[in-house]
């Protein structure tokens, strides 16, 4: 009898490798040899492989390969090929967007051109990802929840890449490329558009990720725990309940008044996780194009409450620009 | 290959272990920590995060940075003092008689001829003290003929000389009362540091590389490292500093400049480097909830905005001028002369030396007075504001005489 008590795998299937039915004839092959790894079941399946890509992934990975490479080498060039100084810097290593001058338009390849280029390919890339998800999963037979809810986290991407840009008519508007850069520009875009903690939507976005957050926690907790009753048969108590699920509803019942269901979790789980990006990127829609600074709005609309002054009132220097009163 | 299993294990999880020891050791040595305890001053409504935050240990390093040098002895008519509300009386310097004066008893002095002779040397003595200790007199003076133009830092230091009065007498609202002297920036150090040179041109290799990057490798910190794109625009070119909106809305018919998200990383960087500089956060001037809003702002800021405005009159009106003084060993990869910003005078402190009053033992470098115009005025904070800025416990090392009584 395995144990489930520990919060670590402890139960590991070994036995034939599970090669799949056979493919369409017009379908490309699976590639590799199916492995084993002890270390992998321990978090997993423990077979590893093997892997269909068909042409969609192949295309993908190319596309893939080909932003990366344009972002890597670009960094690279930045410290003229120096293999070290490219480890060193690499986080803050950037390949920016076109300056503001260049519009929507293409600009020359090293004021910019590369970003529209590796976001070009990058988008390319995500997109066919998409696509092979939503394949995959009809060639399984399965729904396509998975691929929609990817989808919902590609609007956040496409909104801060192209969309926002376009609204605004400069890819300066754009994410540079690199890890702190990228990071850089999250914080400076809150300060040009006047603090984005009170754009109602980046609120929004940020309840739901928390809540993802709660929910995944709540939930697994809560199959585990229930897993000594057959709980791990969630699809099947779903519409056959047994005491599994009973004890399970009766614990949230008990401890905060309302459960839910072996189903209806799984839709909580899973609008939570996909709001998260598509409120996030309605947010980002919203900035600049028809609110300019989220502080002042937050003002208009009583969300931000004046506090009391310590200081008292001093003059402020001339000529400054004050937002009117 | 017939590897007791156990073995493997045993590999395996000696592996993990000394992997996971190796990664924890790396987050706790190599980057810079502050540990605890620090301490937190509240310097706005409670509960809205306007604090700053100390590390006692750095505070204690920093104190001994910033030790004020004993004045020279007075001359007689070194009194000028104080009055009741803090200006300035000039007037109570006696006056020099014409043949005492240092342009008639000296040759070729432009700028303090009006001074004492005996004071003028004074002065002299001090400026080689703060300026030059090591090399002495001839670091700007030809010991043969002291009147002569040469070395160049003669002229150089003419010009500082002219600078220095000019901050003191036109600056009040960003230095009164303490002032300036050549020690605030010097420090006994001929070159001050640190300094800012306008960025070289960026080398591309190729068809890959971007032209807007130009960053510091070779730096020890990150404030270091950016380019000083910053400094051109914000201390040179007095760029408008307002990235942000006045309006919640954007305005039908104004649309916003372009650039501006460009633009507001500058100036993101600008504040990090005054940040570093003054060693204090954000919101030693600013509530950070709407950092363009002056209503909410501390007093600071307006002091700082004032820096900002004299760091740029500094670098625009006496020291660019001088780019055809300095040998080329001098000056940076585009000829220029090396530029003030926040930390050449603030070295990481509040306010320089702690806004200790030395120029007031030397009068003749500009005493600062409170500015005229009382919008200009409220840039003058009185040192009374710093105590609410700094822990009291900090405070007993910084300043023994201002910390609230036990």
């Amino acid at each position: 009898m395995a144990r489930y008590q520990s919060i670590f795998t402890q139960v590991q299937v070994h036995g034939p490798n599970e090669e799949g039915i056979d493919l369409p004839r017009t379908s490309l092959p699976r590639l590799g040899r199916p492995v084993h790894s002890y270390w992998l079941g321990k978090i997993g399946d423990a077979q590893i492989g093997p892997v269909y890509l068909g042409a969609w992934g192949v295309a993908s990975l190319v596309c893939g390969f080909i932003a990366i490479e344009i972002i890597g080498l670009n960094m690279w060039a930045t410290v003229d090929w120096d293999p070290v100084e490219f480890i060193r810097q690499l986080p803050f290593l950037a390949l920016r967007p076109p300056t503001a001058e260049h519009g929507l338009g293409l600009a020359p390849l090293q004021e910019g051109g590369w970003w529209q280029l590796a976001g070009f390919f990058l988008t390319a890339s995500i997109l066919l990802w998409w696509v092979r998800m939503y394949r995959r999963a009809r060639a399984l037979g399965m729904g396509t929840h998975v691929a929609w809810a990817f989808l919902s986290a590609i609007f956040l991407y496409l909104s801060l890449g192209i969309i926002r840009p376009v609204f605004m008519g400069s890819f300066e508007e754009a994410v540079p490329f690199g890890i702190v850069p990228h990071l850089n520009w999250t914080a400076v875009f809150s300060v040009r558009y006047g603090n984005f903690f009170y754009n109602p939507f980046h609120m929004l976005s940020i309840f739901f990720l928390y809540g993802s957050t709660m929910l995944f926690a709540m939930h697994g907790a809560t199959i585990l725990a229930v897993v000594r009753f057959g709980g791990e048969r969630e699809a099947d108590e779903i519409v056959d309940r047994g005491t599994a699920a009973e004890r399970g509803a009766l614990f949230w019942r008990w401890t905060m008044g309302f459960n839910a269901t072996f189903e209806s979790i799984h839709r909580w789980a899973w609008w939570f996780a996909v709001l998260t990006t598509l409120t996030g990127g309605i947010g980002i829609l919203l900035t600049g194009t028809v609110v300019d600074n989220w502080y002042l709005w937050g003002v208009k609309h009583g969300i931000a409450p004046p506090y009391p002054d310590i200081w008292g009132d001093f003059p402020v220097p001339q000529g400054v620009l004050e937002a009117p009163q | 290959m017939s590897e007791d299993p156990n073995i493997k294990r045993f590999y395996a999880i000696f592996g993990g272990v000394v992997a996971t020891l190796a990664v924890t050791a790396f987050f706790l040595i190599v980057p810079d920590w502050d540990r605890p305890p620090v301490e937190s001053v509240q310097t706005g409504h409670r509960g809205i995060g306007m604090a700053q935050v100390y590390n006692p240990r750095e505070l204690v390093e920093q104190q001994a940075l910033n030790a004020v040098p004993e004045p020279l002895p007075p001359w007689p008519a070194a009194e000028a003092a104080y009055d009741a509300e803090g200006g300035v009386v000039l007037d109570r310097l006696e006056p020099v008689p014409e043949e005492q004066k240092a342009r008639n008893v000296y040759e070729n002095v432009q700028v303090l001829g009006e001074l004492d002779a005996d004071q003028f040397i004074r002065l002299m003595s001090a400026i080689t003290e703060w300026v030059a200790p090591e090399q002495g007199c001839e670091y700007c003076h030809n010991l043969e003929n002291l009147a002569l133009d040469e070395p160049y830092t003669k002229i150089v230091s003419r010009r500082m000389f002219q600078m220095t009065q000019a901050i003191n007498t036109n600056w009040g609202s960003h230095v009164y009362p303490s002032g300036v002297t050549c020690y605030t920036c010097h420090r006994g150090q001929p070159v001050p540091q640190p300094i800012w040179f306008r960025d070289g041109e960026y080398k591309t290799t190729g068809i890959v590389g971007q032209l807007d990057v130009n960053w510091d490798f070779k730096a020890q910190n990150v404030y270091d490292y950016f380019s000083e794109k910053a400094f051109e625009d914000y201390l040179l070119a007095s760029k408008p500093l307002n990235v942000q909106s006045l309006t919640a809305l954007p305005t039908a018919g104004t649309p916003a400049p372009a650039g501006l998200l460009d633009d507001t990383q500058y100036v993101y960087e600008l504040m990090m480097q005054m940040s570093d500089s003054l060693g204090v956060n954000c919101t030693f001037c600013h509530n950070s909830r709407a950092l363009a809003n002056w209503g909410q702002s501390n007093p600071a800021r307006s002091t700082a905005w004032y820096g900002i405005n004299m760091a740029a009159e500094i670098n625009t009106k006496h020291i660019e001028p001088l780019a055809d003084v300095f040998p080329p060993e001098r000056l940076g990869p585009m000829g220029d002369p090396g530029k003030v910003y926040c930390k050449t005078c603030h070295k990481g402190a509040w306010k320089p030396l702690y806004g200790a009053n030395m120029v007031v033992h030397y009068p003749s470098l500009g005493l600062p007075r409170l500015p005229l115009d009382p919008a200009e005025r409220v840039g003058a904070i009185p040192y009374e504001f710093a105590p609410k800025t700094i822990t009291p416990r900090a405070l007993e090392v910084l300043d023994p005489d201002m910390a609230p009584n036990q």
